[in-house]
C-alpha cells in the first residue's frame, strides 16, 4: 500500500482512499487475470487445433475459438493465393453474406503486411463485403509453414477496445501454430483424398471386374452404370464395332435419341455425345463410351475414367469373346443357320411373344426328300453344297422377322410369328417348297432337283410348349413324307392325339417284344371239299404288362408305324419255322404241316430280307417248302424292282409266296405275271356275300378262274357258314380258312388236331407232301382275316 | 436516447398468478398481462410458471387467453414483474408487436447436437420473422439441463452474425435438476430450444451483468472435459476450490449449497469475468453451470447484494443507452443463483432494472444461465442479469 495514499495516523483512509485504492486493486487484479489470461490462450488454442484432425471441422472451431479467446465478433480463415483467398472458415458472418467466389485482400495489403498486423479497421483495411458489420478493429495473423504463405486468419471486433500488442504477440505465436495445425490438416486431407482415391478405384476395380455376368449386353449395362455412377454424368451408352459401325449394346441414364447403331463420325458429331471415350484393351477396337455431358472436373476424375476406361476394355473384350463363342456353338457351321440351341430360345421366345400378344406361332418342319440318295450317290461335300443352297433358298422365302435354322442333318426349321391364320403358315411353307424345287441345284457339273416335306405345327388355343411345337411339326413332317413326299401337313388335335397313342402303343409293344411277350396262335386252313387242314397261319398276339392278351387289330399299325414290325416280323418268321420244323418232326413224313406268316412291306424293303429269311430256315431246321408267305396286296403299290428282287430270291429259296386280301387293293394284274405269286387269299368280304351278294359271289368267282389261269391256287377267307363252303367248292375253290373251321389255337392244338389225320398235298404242287397242308401267316392282317378270337 | 411519448396500447404489459391450478394461474396471468387489451396475431406472450404446474394445461390454457397472439416460454425456478416476485406460480409478459415482427421457432430435442439444434431453429425463426426492418435481436430460451449452453449461443451465432444481439435464459426449475418445459408452436418440449426473432423498426437495448469480483488467487484449470473441471493447478478441483474460498468442504454428497454464494470467474480478454456457477460434484470434479476448457483462467468470486443490485442497474443503463426511443418494457433474465445473496432484497433487483429504464413495466425469470451476446463475449453466462429493453 503506497504511504502516500495514508491519512491521519496512517490506521484509517478516508472513504475517498478507499475507492480508489479498491479500483486500483480491481485494476491490477484485472491485468494480473489479463496477463494470466494471454499466458494460456495460445494453450487452449492449440489444444483445440489438435482435438480436431478433419481439416474443414478444425478450421471452424479454430475461427470459433480464437475469435472469442480474443474477445473478437469477426473471424476468418482465408487460404489460398493473395490474390485468390477461400474463405475457409468464417465467425460471426451471416453465412449468405460470404462470398462464394475467392476473394482479395484490400489493395497492396499483401506486400506490407508483417506477420502480423493489427489496428483499427479504417486504417489497415478489410474486405469490403463486411463493411456492412461495422468492424472497428483489425488483426492480421499470417498463416506460414515451412517458408510458404497458406493464408491469414483474420479477427474483428465492433467493440472499442482495440488489439493491443500483446494481444499481436500471441496471435503470431497462434498463427504459426495455426499454420501448422492447417500444414498437418491439408496433409492429413491429402492423404485421406489419397485414400479415398484409392478406395474409390478398388470400388470401382472390383465392380467391373467382379461383374457376376458374360453376356454382353448385360456386361455393357453395368460399365455404363459404373462410369455414370463415377463422373456423375447423366447418360452413358456403350457401342461395339459391327462391322463398319458401332452398335449400343448397353446404357445406363435416359439416352434420349442416341441411336442403336451408327458410324464412329455420326456419333462424334452429334450434340448427344458430348464425349466419347475409348475402351482400352489388348484390341485397338474394342468400343467406346459415350457420355451425355462433360464428366466431372477433376483430375482425379480424368485419372479414374482412364482406369475405368482400361478395365471396361478388358471386360468388354471378355464379354464380346463369350459373345461370339456363343454365337458360335448357336450357330450351324455349314449354313450358319441357327442351330438347335438356337431354334429352342428362339421358339420359347417366340411362344412366350405370342402368349403375351395373344398372337401365334407357327413352326414349319421341313425335310429333303431322298437326301441320302444325293449324299451316298454323289458325296458328302455335295450333300454339303446342297444343304447350304437350300438353306439359302429357305431364307431368301421367309419374312425378315422368321427364323430360319437347321436341326441337322436334312432338317430344317422355319419359326413364324404373328400368324394369324394356319394359311399364312401353310403359304410360307407353300413358298418354301417352290423356292425349293424352283430350279435344279448344279453339284459338281450334276443337276439335282429336290423336294422337300414339310410338317406345321401352330400355337393352339390352349397354347403349345416350344418343345411341344416342334416335337408336332415333326410329325406333321413324317405323315407328309408317308402320304408321298414333297407334301405339306399341318398338325391338328386328332394327329396329336393318334401320335401320342402311337408312342404310348409303341412303348407298349417294344415292351412285350423285349420281354417275351410276343405269342403265336395259328389257324388251320382246309382243303375243300374235304375238309382236311392242310396248313396253318400264323397269327401273333401280344401279353401286355397286366396280362391281356392284345389283338392285331390294336396294335398292327403301332407296330408299322413305329417301324417295330420289322423285329416283330423276324420273331414270328422264326417262331413259325421252328413250330414247322417241330410239326415236320412229329408228323407223318406224308402228312406234311406248312406254316404261313404274313410280311410287311418293311421287311421287304429291307435289302438283306432274302438273306434273313434264309437263315432263319436254316437255323430252325425248317425246310423252306414248310413255309408259305403272305403279303398284302398293298404291298404290290410300293414294290420297285429291289422288291420285285427279293420276292424272287425267297422263291428261290423253295419258298412259296402268296397275296393276302387279294381283290382289295387297286393293284395292277400286271403284277402277277412279274411276281412268283403261288397263290392268292380271297379276302373275307367277298366270301361274306358269297350266299345273298351275286356281285361277291362273281368276284369269288372271277379271283378263282384267274387263279386257276395263272396257275395259282386260291384261298378263300373268313369261312363261316356251310352254303360259304358249297359256294366255293361249287366255284371250284380248293382252300378255305375260317371260324367254320377253326378258331386260331395254339401250336399245340393244333398239334392234338392233326393227329392221324390223313395226309394230302397242301398245295398244288407240292410234291413233298400228300398228307396235311397248312398256310400260316405271322402278322396277320386285321382288316382281312377272321381273327375274331 | 430520445424521449417520446409513449401509448398506452404500445407498452409491454406484466401479470403474475401464485393460483395453483395451472388453468386458472395461467388464465389470471395472461389476462393481467394483457391489462383489457385485445391481442393480435402479430403479439407475443411470454409465460414463465415455476416447474409446479402440469405443463400441457398451463400452456393450453394460456394459449387460448393469449389468442390470437403466440405465447411462447419456459419453466423458472421463480418469475417476477415489477411488482411481484413469484417463487411458485407464473409470470406472463405482453409484447405487442408495436410495429415489429416476431418469428417464433422451436426444435427439440437438443440431444447431442446442441449446435445443430441452435441453428436450426435461428434459421426458422429468422424466416418466420422476416428481415423487413433493419434492426434485429435474437431472443433464445433453451433446456437449461441439456448441457453446454455455449453450443446455443455459437449455432444461434453461426446463423445471426456478430450484427444481430443474442439474449435469452435456459429454462429453470427448483434446482431438482430433474427437468424443465419450454413452450412454442403449442408444443411443449423438455429437450428443446425456442427461438424468437425480432425484426424492428427501432433500436432495441441489450444489457448484462453481474456484480461479482475475484476472491484469492487465480488458478489455471489443468483438466477439464466439457462442462466439469477435474483438476486446478494440477490439484483435484473440489480441494482447490475450498482451498481458495478458506472455507471447509461441509458436506461431502451435495456442494450445491456451499457454492452458490462463490462461483467461478472465468478471464476473459477484457479482464472481464465470465461467471460459471457450480451445479454439483463428480468425485473430485466440479460440475459448473457451461463449459470451462483446460487452459482457462479461473477465480473464485464472491459478491454481496448492494453489488448484485449495482450490477442489475449498470445493465438496465446499458441497455437504455441503446434505445432510441423511450423505454416500453423490459424483459429481464436474471441468474437462480443471484437469488440466496440477495435474500430479502430480491424484490430489489427487478426494481433496479424497471428504474433504470425509467420504471417501465418489467418481467421475466430466473434462469439456470444466461444468454447476452452484444459484443466480445463468449454469450452465455452464469449469474447475471440481462435486460432486453424495448
Amino acid at each position: 500500500m503506497p504511504e502516500d495514499y495514508g491519512v491521519g495516523d496512517g490506521s484509517e483512509f478516508a472513504p475517498a482512499e478507499i475507492r480508489m485504492l479498491r479500483a486500483r486493486l480491481e485494476m491490477a487484479e484485472r491485468e494480473a487475470g489479463r496477463t494470466l489470461f494471454r499466458a494460456t490462450r495460445l494453450a487452449q488454442v492449440v489444444k483445440v487445433l489438435g482435438d480436431h484432425s478433419e481439416l474443414a471441422e478444425m478450421s471452424e472451431r479454430a475461427v470459433c475459438e480464437v475469435a472469442e479467446l480474443f474477445s473478437a465478433d469477426l473471424a476468418l480463415l482465408l487460404l489460398g493465393e493473395d490474390a485468390a483467398l477461400g474463405v475457409e472458415a468464417h465467425w460471426g458472418v451471416r453465412p449468405r453474406d460470404v462470398p462464394a467466389t475467392p476473394v482479395r485482400l484490400p489493395e497492396g495489403f499483401a506486400e506490407l503486411i508483417r506477420p502480423v498486423l493489427i489496428g483499427a479497421a479504417e486504417e489497415i483495411g478489410y474486405p469490403t463485403w463486411l463493411s456492412s458489420y461495422s468492424p472497428r478493429h483489425v488483426a492480421y495473423g499470417r498463416l506460414v509453414t515451412r517458408g510458404e504463405t497458406l493464408g491469414y486468419i483474420m479477427l474483428a471486433r465492433r467493440a472499442e477496445n482495440p488489439f493491443e500488442t500483446a494481444d499481436a504477440h500471441e496471435l503470431q505465436a497462434l498463427a504459426t501454430r495455426i499454420a501448422l495445425a492447417l500444414d498437418n490438416g491439408l496433409l492429413y486431407k491429402s492423404m485421406q483424398d489419397q485414400l479415398r482415391r484409392m478406395d474409390r478405384l478398388y470400388r470401382v476395380t472390383t465392380e467391373l471386374a467382379g461383374i457376376p455376368h458374360l453376356e454382353l449386353e448385360e456386361v455393357a449395362d453395368a460399365v455404363a452404370r459404373a462410369v455414370r455412377n463415377e463422373v456423375a454424368v447423366s447418360s452413358v451408352a456403350l457401342y461395339v464395332p459391327d462391322g463398319e459401325d458401332l452398335r449400343m449394346v448397353g446404357c445406363a441414364g435416359p439416352i434420349g435419341s442416341l441411336p442403336e447403331r451408327a458410324s464412329r463420325e455420326y456419333l462424334a458429331g452429334t450434340e448427344l455425345a458430348h464425349e466419347m471415350l475409348l475402351l482400352r484393351s489388348g484390341d485397338p477396337d474394342s468400343g467406346v463410351v459415350v457420355v451425355s455431358q462433360p464428366p466431372r472436373d477433376g483430375t482425379d476424375e480424368r485419372a479414374l475414367l482412364s482406369h475405368m476406361m482400361e478395365l471396361a476394355g478388358l471386360v468388354i473384350d471378355k464379354a464380346r469373346l463369350h459373345d461370339l463363342t456363343r454365337r458360335q456353338a448357336e450357330r450351324d457351321i455349314l449354313t450358319g443357320l441357327p442351330n438347335r440351341l438356337l431354334l429352342s430360345r428362339r421358339m420359347e421366345e417366340a411362344v412366350a411373344r405370342a402368349k403375351r400378344r395373344g398372337s401365334h406361332v407357327a413352326v414349319i418342319f421341313l425335310d429333303l426328300d431322298r437326301f441320302k440318295v444325293i449324299n451316298d450317290s454323289l458325296g458328302h461335300a455335295a450333300g454339303d453344297e446342297l444343304l447350304a443352297e437350300i438353306a439359302a433358298r429357305l431364307q431368301a422365302v421367309t419374312r425378315s422377322g422368321d427364323t430360319v435354322g437347321r436341326l441337322g442333318g436334312d432338317e430344317f426349321v422355319v419359326v413364324c410369328e404373328d400368324v394369324e391364320h394356319p394359311e399364312q403358315a401353310f403359304a410360307a411353307a407353300r413358298r418354301m417348297q417352290a423356292m425349293v424345287g424352283d430350279s435344279a441345284i448344279d453339284l459338281n457339273g450334276a443337276p439335282v432337283s429336290v423336294t422337300v416335306s414339310q410338317g406345321i405345327a401352330i400355337t393352339g388355343r390352349s397354347g403349345y410348349s416350344a418343345e411341344a411345337l416342334l416335337r408336332d411339326a415333326d410329325t406333321a413332317m413324317y405323315r407328309a413324307k408317308e402320304r408321298g413326299r414333297n407334301r405339306i401337313e399341318v398338325f391338328d388335335n386328332e394327329f396329336r392325339t393318334q401320335a401320342v397313342a402311337l408312342l404310348r402303343g409303341e412303348r407298349a409293344l417294344r415292351d412285350a417284344l423285349e420281354n417275351g411277350r410276343l405269342r403265336v396262335l395259328y389257324q388251320p386252313i382246309m382243303r375243300l371239299p374235304d375238309r382236311v387242314m392242310v396248313a396253318a397261319e400264323a397269327l401273333m398276339r401280344y401279353e401286355d404288362a397286366d396280362g391281356r392278351i392284345v389283338s392285331p387289330a390294336e396294335f398292327i399299325d403301332v407296330a408299322e408305324d413305329s417301324g417295330l414290325i420289322v423285329p416283330m416280323g423276324e420273331w414270328i418268321l422264326a417262331e413259325a419255322s421252328r413250330q414247322a420244323a417241330r410239326w415236320r418232326s412229329r408228323l407223318p413224313a406224308a402228312c406234311p404241316l406248312a406254316v404261313s406268316v404274313n410280311l410287311s412291306v418293311r421287311q421287304l424293303a429291307q435289302g438283306d430280307f432274302a438273306e434273313v429269311v434264309s437263315t432263319i430256315v436254316a437255323d430252325t431246321g425248317a425246310r423252306p417248302q414248310d413255309l408259305l408267305l403272305e403279303i398284302t396286296e398293298s404291298v404290290l403299290m410300293h414294290t420297285g424292282p429291289r422288291m420285285v428282287d427279293t420276292l424272287g430270291a425267297i422263291k428261290d429259296l423253295g419258298i412259296r409266296i402268296g397275296i393276302d386280301d387279294f381283290g382289295t387293293g387297286h393293284s395292277s394284274l400286271a403284277y402277277l405275271k412279274r411276281l412268283p405269286i403261288d397263290f392268292l387269299k380271297i379276302d373275307r368280304s367277298f366270301v361274306d356275300g358269297l350266299d345273298d351278294d351275286p356281285e361277291d359271289s362273281a368276284i369269288v368267282a372271277a379271283i378263282i378262274g384267274l387263279a386257276r389261269a395263272l396257275g395259282l391256287q386260291a384261298v378263300a377267307e373268313g369261312v363261316e357258314q356251310e352254303v360259304q363252303v358249297a359256294r366255293l367248292v361249287e366255284l371250284g375253290c380248293e382252300r378255305a380258312q375260317g371260324f367254320l373251321f377253326a378258331r386260331p389255337m395254339a401250336a399245340e392244338a393244333i398239334s392234338r388236331l392233326v393227329e392221324g389225320l390223313v395226309a394230302a398235298p397242301a398245295f398244288e404242287g407240292d410234291s413233298t407232301s400228300g398228307a396235311i397242308a397248312v398256310g400260316l401267316t405271322g402278322v396277320e392282317r386285321p382288316d382281312s382275316h377272321g381273327v375274331r378270337c | 436516447m430520445t424521449q417520446e411519448l409513449v401509448t398506452t396500447a404500445e407498452i409491454m404489459g406484466t401479470g403474475y398468478s401464485e393460483h395453483p391450478d395451472p388453468v386458472l394461474a395461467a388464465g389470471e396471468c395472461v389476462r393481467a398481462a394483457l391489462g383489457g387489451r385485445i391481442p393480435s396475431e402479430e403479439d407475443l406472450v411470454f409465460v414463465f410458471p415455476t416447474i409446479d404446474y402440469e405443463p400441457h394445461a398451463f400452456l393450453e390454457a394460456a394459449e387460448r387467453h393469449a389468442h390470437p397472439a403466440r405465447v411462447v416460454g419456459c419453466t423458472s425456478f421463480a418469475g417476477f414483474t415489477r411488482d411481484k416476485q413469484v417463487a411458485r406460480g407464473c409470470v406472463a409478459t405482453y409484447l405487442p408487436a408495436n410495429g415489429c415482427s416476431f418469428g417464433v421457432a422451436a426444435v427439440d430435442p437438443l440431444g447431442d447436437d446442441m449446435f445443430g439444434a441452435a441453428k436450426r431453429v435461428a434459421e426458422v425463426a429468422i424466416e418466420r420473422g422476416g428481415e423487413v426492418h433493419p434492426h434485429s435481436v435474437l431472443l433464445v430460451l433453451s433446456d437449461g439441463l441439456a448441457g453446454d449452453q455455449r453450443e446455443i449461443v455459437r449455432g444461434t451465432y453461426a446463423v445471426t452474425g456478430a450484427k444481430v444481439p443474442l439474449v435469452g435464459g435456459a429454462a429453470g426449475e427448483n434446482l431438482t435438476l430433474r427437468g424443465t418445459y419450454q413452450f412454442a408452436e403449442g408444443r411443449v418440449m423438455t429437450n428443446g430450444v425456442v427461438a424468437v426473432w425480432i425484426n424492428t423498426p427501432y433500436r432495441l437495448g441489450v444489457g448484462v451483468r453481474h456484480g461479482w469480483r475475484p476472491l484469492g488467487r487465480p488458478q489455471i484449470v489443468t483438466r477439464a472435459s466439457r462442462n466439469i473441471v477435474y483438476e486446478l493447478d494440477g490439484r483435484p478441483a473440489v480441494e482447490a476450490y475450498f482451498e481458495v474460498r478458506g472455507a471447509e468442504l461441509l458436506n461431502h454428497e451435495s456442494i450445491g449449497g456451499q457454492v452458490m454464494n462463490h462461483p467461478f470467474g472465468v478471464v476473459a480478454d477484457s479482464g472481464r469475468y465470465e461467471i460459471r456457477h457450480i451445479m454439483n460434484r463428480v468425485e473430485d470434479g466440479l460440475v459448473l453451470f457451461g463449459y470451462v476448457g483446460e487452459g482457462a483462467v479461473v477465480r473464485v468470486m464472491a459478491s454481496d447484494c448492494d453489488d448484485l443490485l449495482g450490477a442489475a442497474a449498470l445493465a438496465a443503463g446499458d441497455a437504455l443507452a441503446q434505445l432510441e426511443t423511450a423505454p416500453r418494457g423490459a424483459l429481464v433474465f436474471s441468474c437462480t443463483a443471484r437469488v440466496p445473496l440477495l435474500g430479502d432484497r430480491l424484490p430489489s433487483e427487478i426494481a433496479a432494472v424497471s428504474d433504470g429504464l425509467g420504471g417501465c413495466p418489467a418481467g421475466g425469470f430466473f434462469t439456470l444461465g444466461e444468454f447476452a451476446r452484444v459484443t466480445g463475449t463468449t454469450g452465455f453466462h452464469n449469474a447475471t442479469v440481462v435486460v432486453l429493453a424495448f
